[in-house]
């Protein structure tokens, strides 16, 4: 698993394959929101779409407090929430001081 | 990007490769490899500005083998019934159901639009689509979105279930589960190779290399073209007369929890990529789009969506259909839906021209045809001096070869046997595929039941025929890789069997169903469950039978593509033609029913099909006098109309 430190109010940025043309998600699951928050950096309009194709999914998380918290990131459709991910990936984060 | 790969090099790449497929047969080797029409990057999105508008009325004007849409085209001048030929006039009877009768309001170019409303998941009283799918974790929509228009179109234009693999176009493409690409891409591969059965070669997301069974040529629903549609209201009319379109759009991140009413896009979402699905449908009154999504049932209305007009840039991009007589389907897709002298191949204008081969003089087989088009009847060509009664025929696998058996005449010291023949469709040429089946002293006695069946790729073939002693006797020929392509014998079954017949018919689930006429005059059916296991003696029904009945499993009882449909009998009792019918075999509460007689000086059921004509049955029935009638029903109404007679197997 990636480690990542992090200062509060430091910002990382994750960028995971989408797959949204095939209807998956990647969705983070609960976390320490004292320790870090998550955030999806949304494409907009102008993003160009491939034809069927679908765009990265990007993540800002920024540090909140010191402490430690690791981040869990699945790939799912919602509408298929019994099904195991498609794929998963998670990050370590340690705020310091 | 402009293509430089010329024809000849490709060849060899795919020579090299032991492709299955190869490019267009007209270009040189110095040629280059053309690009697609529309030009441009075929991973972007072709926009309807970038589009001519196409005059969509030609293709309304068309006669269509489906007599629903036919009432349609009618109802709205785009034929004229008075011009058809009398067997098409079938759509007078026919009622457009709903509480929104589409009136003649369309005005194709130029505004308008088409009815009100439009569901081709059922449509008629009669279910066209095939049950949703699941593109899984690829990124292959764009092949699920064209494939499934094309299944749809042979469904709509043969009425008949045809389930393609759009791993079949995506690995034969040689693209990898994260490539994607657009619609017109999957089309233009179809329209060069073909598209085939699952059992040839199954959608899997692994990446595997494409090596489809070898009989691929056989079992692809071939297409020949595909149109570009840039205008909604030529886009609604098209689907209301046609058949569903192939579309993209733009993916927001809310449209992964839609899941009922009408989907109106949220931009704020963000978006998540670009998606292609079939539109089935659409809803003036709900100003929607009728969408078939490839995400499985546990998405949207059980994996459909109604698609708000204008939304994600649905009508900002080009959609796709398929006229009808564009596809062409396969011998394999068919296989349940004939039997005995009677088939319909896919020559002619519409893939829809009838075969039939009969008894000729001096133990000749004749070769009849009949126009798609026209409807008329003619005679092709004679050969063979060995037959004694008419053969059992198929369209095999084997490039859609046309392959028949038969009883022939006594062979001297080994008594009357069976011989096989066959047209071979690449050379236009037939073949000779000897002699085989029991020799004295129980020689055959009776029709041989010939199919292709399901055991190995390609299919073995299978006969089932009675022997002088009162028994049948079941042949096949092992056909898959590397097999001898020799005649064995597999069983010996049932006694006091007066007569065999061109009924023999093979389950979803692999079993054997025959029926055959025993000594008291009934008919009765045996059954093999599976390959080695024992013939079973089942039931029996009808009376005072002395000539072979015909058996079909048709589309009648066939909810949807993993449904086997009803059998269907008909044979010539006391001068007229009973009709029998029982539901799917797989339900064993069902029995056999007489449904009515038709015809009159019936001597023998020659061929039954089910047709592409609308779900209609189809009989030639051999007269008393020695020459040949065809008898039709309607699906409409279910009512037996007598057509031409014609032929002769005596002069």
């Amino acid at each position: 698993m990636e480690t990542i430190t992090l200062k509060p109010g430091q910002e990382h940025r994750i960028t995971l394959p989408g797959l949204g043309s095939a209807g998956y998600r990647w969705m983070a699951e609960p976390y320490d929101q004292n320790v870090v928050m998550v955030e999806e950096i949304l494409h907009s309009r102008k993003a160009t779409v491939p034809i069927a194709g679908s765009l990265q999914q990007v993540f800002r998380l920024t540090a909140v407090a010191p402490g430690h918290t690791s981040v869990s990131f699945n790939q799912r459709r919602r509408f298929e929430p019994e099904k195991e991910p498609h794929a998963s990936y998670a990050i370590s984060v340690a705020v310091t001081a | 990007m402009p293509s430089t790969l010329k024809a000849g090099d490709l060849r060899q790449l795919l020579a090299k490769a032991n492709a299955k497929w190869t490019i267009d047969e007209k270009l040189k080797d110095t040629d280059t490899v053309p690009t697609h029409p529309t030009g441009g990057d075929l991973t972007k999105f072709v926009k309807v500005s970038a589009v001519p508008r196409v005059d969509v009325t030609p293709f309304f004007k068309t006669v269509t083998s489906n007599p629903y849409l036919l009432q349609r085209r009618i109802d709205q001048g785009f034929l004229n019934l008075k011009d058809l030929p009398i067997e098409l006039q079938n759509p007078i009877v026919l009622k457009e159901p709903g509480p929104t009768p589409l009136k003649s309001n369309l005005q194709p170019i130029g505004g308008g639009g088409g009815g009100s409303a439009v569901d081709w998941r059922n449509r008629f009283g009669w279910p066209w689509l095939t049950k949703i799918k699941d593109q899984g974790g690829c990124e292959s929509c764009w092949v699920f979105s064209a494939v499934g228009v094309v299944e749809a179109m042979v469904r709509i234009e043969h009425t008949i279930w045809s389930l393609r693999s759009e791993g079949d176009v995506h690995d034969g493409l040689g693209v990898g589960c994260a490539q994607t690409g657009g619609p017109p891409t999957a089309f233009n591969w179809m329209q060069a190779n073909g598209v085939a059965d699952p059992g040839c070669w199954p959608y899997e997301q692994s990446n595997l290399p494409y090596k489809p069974t070898a009989d691929r040529d056989g079992r692809t629903v071939k297409l020949s073209g595909y149109t570009t549609l840039s205008n909604i209201d030529d886009q609604k009319a098209w689907i209301d007369n046609v058949g569903p379109l192939s579309a993209c759009f733009t993916v927001y991140n809310d449209f992964f929890w839609y899941s009922s009413g009408v989907y109106t896009a949220n931009p704020s979402t963000g978006v998540a990529g670009g998606h292609c699905i079939v539109i089935v449908g659409y809803d003036d009154s709900l100003q929607a789009w009728l969408v078939r999504n490839s995400w499985n049932t546990g998405w949207g209305m059980a994996g459909y969506c109604w698609f708000g007009h204008g939304q994600a840039d649905i009508d900002n991009n080009a959609k796709y259909g398929v006229p009808g007589a564009n596809v062409n389907p396969d011998p394999w897709t068919k296989r349940r839906a004939h039997n005995g002298s009677l088939y319909e191949s896919g020559d002619g204008q519409l893939n829809r021209n009838f075969e039939l081969w009969t008894l000729a003089p001096g133990n000749a087989i004749r070769h009849y045809w009949r126009d798609g088009v026209s409807l008329q009847w003619s005679v092709a060509e004679t050969q063979g001096n060995d037959c004694y009664a008419s053969p059992c025929v198929t369209g095999t696998t084997y490039n859609r070869n046309f392959e028949y058996v038969y009883e022939t005449t006594s062979q001297g010291a080994t008594g009357c046997r069976l011989h096989h023949r066959y047209f071979d469709q690449a050379s236009g040429t037939w073949g000779d595929g000897g002699l085989f089946g029991p020799q004295e002293p129980d020689d055959v006695e009776g029709l041989a039941g010939f199919i292709q069946g399901n055991y190995n790729a390609p299919g073995n073939f299978e006969v089932v025929v009675r022997t002088g002693n009162g028994t049948l006797k079941h042949w096949w020929r092992a056909n898959g890789p590397g097999g001898p392509m020799t005649w064995s014998q597999s069983a010996q079954f049932g006694s006091d069997i007066q007569l065999s017949a061109a009924s023999l018919v093979q389950r979803f689930d692999d079993g054997l169903d025959v029926i055959c006429v025993t000594a008291a005059g009934a008919m009765q059916r045996y059954f093999r469950p599976s390959a080695g296991a024992a013939w079973q003696a089942c039931e029996t029904f009808a009376r005072g039978v002395s000539s072979p009945p015909v058996m079909i499993a048709g589309q009648y009882g066939a909810t949807d593509e993993t449904v086997m449909g009803n059998y269907e009998l008909c044979v010539a009792v006391d001068g007229v033609i009973q009709h029998w019918w029982k539901g799917s075999p797989e339900n064993l509460a069902s029995i056999w029913t007489m449904s009515t007689t038709f015809g009159e000086n019936v001597k023998q059921v020659l061929g039954l099909i089910q047709s592409s004509f609308g779900f209609d049955l189809e009989v030639i029935a051999l007269l008393n006098d020695g020459t040949l009638q065809h008898y039709w029903r309607y699906s409409s109404d279910l009512s037996w109309h007598a057509g031409p007679i014609f032929g002769s197997t005596v002069s």
